[in-house]
C-alpha cells in the first residue's frame, strides 16, 4: 500500500462514510465533515482498541494528527482530547466543506499510514476491513473520485 | 485402572521444531502453562509460534497483551518471522489490549474480563503476554498473595473448564518460582535463559515440569531464526529408539591395505578416530572412506569445519576420488559448519538431518578440533560429554563415523588426542610424522580395535595421487612412536 493508494483509501473512507450521512441532504458544510471524521474515528477505534488499548488508539491518533497538521494549516484548531477524541474550536467550523474533507482526509491518510509503518499493510487492512466489513477494501478501491467530488 | 479406561490426553503439536520431543509428545490439551524467563528470551516468539500453528477459525485464539510490550511493537516485529500469518489476525486469531483493565481495576476486573471474552469467542488457545505484569498489579494490594492465589486458580479453572489451553508468558527469575501461586497451579513450566560467554549468546530451553507426561530432562539448545524458535533436544529424540542391532559388517576405508589392519575393515556401526599432526593426511583417508561408499551405493555424509565444502570436494579429485561427480551428488552431503557460537545438539541436528534425508550409513567428521573451535565457549566445557552424545546419537542409528582429530606433535610420546576422548570410540588410527634418514616420513598404526583383533604393524605410508597409500613394516628402528626412531642394532 503506497502513499497513493493510504491516501485514496483515507477518501474513499470518509466519503463513503459523508455519502450515508449526507443522504437526502444538501452539500455538507464543515461542521458535518468533523463529525463524520469523529464517527469514522470511533468506529475506527473499536477495532484497533481490542488489539493496542485505548491509550495507544490515543497516541497514535494523536500522532496523526501532529503530522497531518504540517501539510494542512487548519487542523491547528483541532485536538485529540484526554479520551482520545476529537475536538475543535468554533474556528475548525468557519472552513469551506471542500477544505474540511481534505483536512480530514489527511488525517484518516496520516493514521492509516502510520499503522501501516508500524504493522505493514496486510494487517492494516485487516483491521479496516474490520472495522467497516460491508466496506471492503475492494469495493472502496472501485468508488470513483467522481463521486467523491459530488 | 487399565489403558482404555484412563483419560487420553491429546497433545497438540507446538509447530516449534524439536519442541514437542522435549515436552515428550507435544503440549497436553487444556493445560495450563508458563512460559518463563528473562526479556528477549524469546516468549513472546514461542507463544505466537505455537498460537499461529494451532489456531484455526474453528479453534480460535485469544492473545492478551498486558503492560508489557506495546501491541503496536508487538505485531510488527512478530510479522517478521515466517510463520506470522497476517490472514490469521482478526480471523482465528485476536489480539485483546488489556493495559487499561489492569491500570484502571483490581484482579476480579481483570479475570471478569477475561472469562468474558473467552466465554463470547470460545477459543482453543488463550495466551496472556506479560503474566507478570497483572501479578505485579497484585503484590501491589495488601493481601497480595492471598488475591494473586486465588486469581490463579480461577483463571485456571475458567480457562480449563472452557477447554483452553492457555500460555502465560511472563519475565520470571528462578527466585520467582519459589512459593508462587502461578507456578504452582501450572500444569507445565517451560523456561527460556540465554548467556553470553566472551562473544557467543547461548540460548536454552527446560521443561521444568509438564504435568501429564513425562518431558525429556535437562537443559535444549534453542535458536531464534526467521523461521521462530528452533529446539535441539539434547537427546535428540533418540532415547526411544531401540539400540541398533550388531550386523557384523566390515565397511573398507577406501585403502585395502589398511582394511586388512583393522581386520578386514571397520565394524559397521563403529565410531574411528583417525589422529595425527596436520598435514598427515587425515582428510584425505577420510575422503577415501567416503568414496569407497559412494562406490558402493552408500551414502554418506561428510561434516567440515576447517573448509569450505566445494574446496573440500575439489580436492578429492586430485586423489582420483571425484565426490564432484554428477552420479554421486545426490548420495553425497557435505555440511559446513563454521559459526562460533555453535552447540553441539545443533552441529548433530544438522547432520542427523542429513542422514535422514540420504540414508547415509558413512559419516565424516573432519575434524573434532575444528569443531570444537566452531562450538561457543559455554559448550566447550562439556565437549567431551558432547560428544558422548553426538557418537552415541549417530552410531545408534547404525552409521559408522569416522572423526579426524589434529595433534600437536610431540617428540617424546605419542597422544592419541588432547583430551581424553579416545575412550569414546571404538577404534583409533593413529598417524604422525617421523624423522628417518634425514627425512620426515609418515607412519601408521592402528591402536585400537574393540570389536577384535587388528595388525599391531607400525607401517610407513604415503600420500600420493591415488590417495593413502601404505608401504610396507617398518623394521630396524625403535622409537618409532616419539617420532625420532634409533635404529634397531641386533644384540645392543
Amino acid at each position: 500500500m503506497g502513499a497513493t493508494s493510504t491516501k485514496d483509501l483515507a477518501t474513499m473512507l470518509l466519503s463513503a462514510k459523508l455519502r450515508r450521512l449526507i443522504a437526502g441532504r444538501d452539500s455538507p458544510d464543515a461542521a458535518l465533515v468533523l463529525e463524520t471524521t469523529q464517527t469514522a474515528w470511533l468506529e475506527f477505534r473499536l477495532s484497533l482498541e481490542t488489539m493496542v488499548g485505548r491509550e495507544g488508539c490515543r497516541i497514535v491518533f494523536s500522532r496523526a494528527l501532529a503530522l497531518s497538521k504540517k501539510d494542512i494549516a487548519w487542523l491547528s484548531a483541532l485536538t485529540v482530547n484526554a479520551d482520545g477524541l476529537l475536538a475543535w474550536s468554533s474556528e475548525a467550523t468557519k472552513i469551506t466543506n471542500t477544505e474540511a474533507l481534505e483536512g480530514c482526509v489527511a488525517l484518516f491518510e496520516q493514521l492509516i499510514s502510520l499503522l501501516n509503518t508500524f504493522i505493514g499493510s496486510s494487517l492494516t487492512l485487516r483491521i479496516i476491513d474490520g472495522v467497516w466489513p460491508g466496506l471492503r477494501v475492494e469495493e472502496l478501491a472501485a468508488a470513483t473520485a467522481k463521486e467523491i467530488a459530488e | 485402572m487399565s489403558e482404555q479406561d484412563k483419560v487420553k490426553i491429546t497433545r497438540l503439536l507446538t509447530g516449534v521444531p524439536g519442541l514437542d520431543s522435549a515436552l515428550g509428545g507435544g503440549l497436553p490439551e487444556y493445560s495450563f502453562n508458563i512460559i518463563g524467563g528473562a526479556p528477549g528470551s524469546g516468549k513472546t516468539t514461542l507463544a505466537h509460534q505455537f498460537m499461529f500453528a494451532n489456531a484455526t477459525r474453528e479453534r480460535p485464539a485469544i492473545y492478551f497483551t498486558v503492560l508489557g510490550e506495546p501491541a503496536l511493537k508487538m505485531l510488527r516485529y512478530q510479522q517478521q518471522f515466517a510463520f506470522f500469518d497476517s490472514d490469521q489476525v482478526n480471523d482465528s486469531i485476536r489480539f485483546v489490549n488489556l493495559s487499561q483493565v489492569v491500570l484502571d481495576h483490581d484482579l476480579d476486573a481483570v479475570l471478569a474480563e477475561i472469562v468474558r471474552l473467552v466465554e463470547t469467542t470460545n477459543p482453543a488457545i488463550v495466551i496472556v503476554d506479560s503474566f507478570r505484569s497483572v501479578v505485579r498489579k497484585a503484590q501491589s494490594g495488601p493481601n497480595s498473595e492471598f488475591e494473586l492465589q486465588s486469581f490463579v486458580q480461577r483463571l485456571a479453572l475458567n480457562l480449563t473448564s472452557w477447554q483452553a489451553t492457555t500460555f502465560l508468558a511472563g519475565e520470571y527469575t528462578e527466585v520467582d518460582m519459589r512459593d508462587n501461586p502461578v507456578f504452582t497451579v501450572a500444569d507445565g513450566l517451560i523456561w527460556l535463559s540465554q548467556s553470553v560467554e566472551r562473544n557467543s549468546v547461548v540460548r536454552k530451553l527446560q521443561v521444568v515440569k509438564l504435568r501429564g507426561q513425562a518431558p525429556m530432562p535437562g537443559l535444549h539448545t534453542f535458536r531464534i531464526t526467521d523461521a521462530g524458535l528452533q529446539v535441539f533436544p539434547r537427546t535428540f529424540g533418540l532415547s526411544a529408539r531401540d539400540p541398533h542391532p550388531v550386523s557384523g559388517l566390515r565397511l573398507s576405508t577406501g585403502v585395502p591395505t589398511l582394511d586388512e589392519m583393522l581386520g578386514g575393515g571397520i565394524p559397521a556401526g563403529d565410531s574411528i578416530l583417525v589422529s595425527g599432526p596436520s598435514g598427515a593426511g587425515k582428510s584425505v583417508l577420510a575422503t577415501q572412506f567416503i568414496a569407497d561408499g559412494l562406490k558402493r551405493g552408500e551414502p554418506g555424509v561428510i561434516a567440515v569445519f576447517e573448509e569450505r565444502p566445494q574446496e573440500y570436494i575439489n580436492r578429492s579429485d586430485k586423489f582420483g576420488l571425484c565426490l564432484n561427480a554428477e552420479e554421486r551428488q545426490a548420495d553425497l552431503r557435505v555440511i559446513y559448519l563454521r559459526p562460533l557460537d555453535l552447540s553441539v545438539d545443533e552441529t548433530l541436528h544438522e547432520i542427523l538431518a542429513a542422514v535422514g534425508e540420504t540414508g547415509a550409513k558413512r559419516v565424516v567428521i573432519d575434524s573434532l578440533s575444528g569443531f570444537e573451535m566452531a562450538l561457543a565457549p559455554a559448550f566447550r566445557d562439556d565437549f567431551r560429554e558432547s560428544l558422548y552424545r553426538m557418537i552415541g546419537a549417530l552410531t545408534g542409528r547404525g552409521v559408522t563415523v569416522l572423526s579426524t582429530m589434529e595433534i600437536v606433535e610431540a617428540f617424546t610420546d605419542m597422544r592419541f588426542s588432547p583430551h581424553a576422548i579416545s575412550f569414546l570410540t571404538d577404534d583409533i588410527i593413529r598417524v604422525r610424522y617421523v624423522e628417518i634418514d634425514g627425512q620426515l616420513r609418515k607412519i601408521l598404526t592402528v591402536v585400537k580395535m574393540r570389536g577384535g583383533d587388528h595388525s599391531k604393524d607400525i607401517r610407513e605410508y604415503d600420500i600420493t595421487s591415488d590417495g593413502l597409500v601404505l608401504g610396507e613394516r617398518l623394521v630396524g628402528y625403535e622409537g618409532l612412536t616419539t617420532g625420532i626412531p634409533s635404529k634397531f642394532v641386533p644384540g645392543t
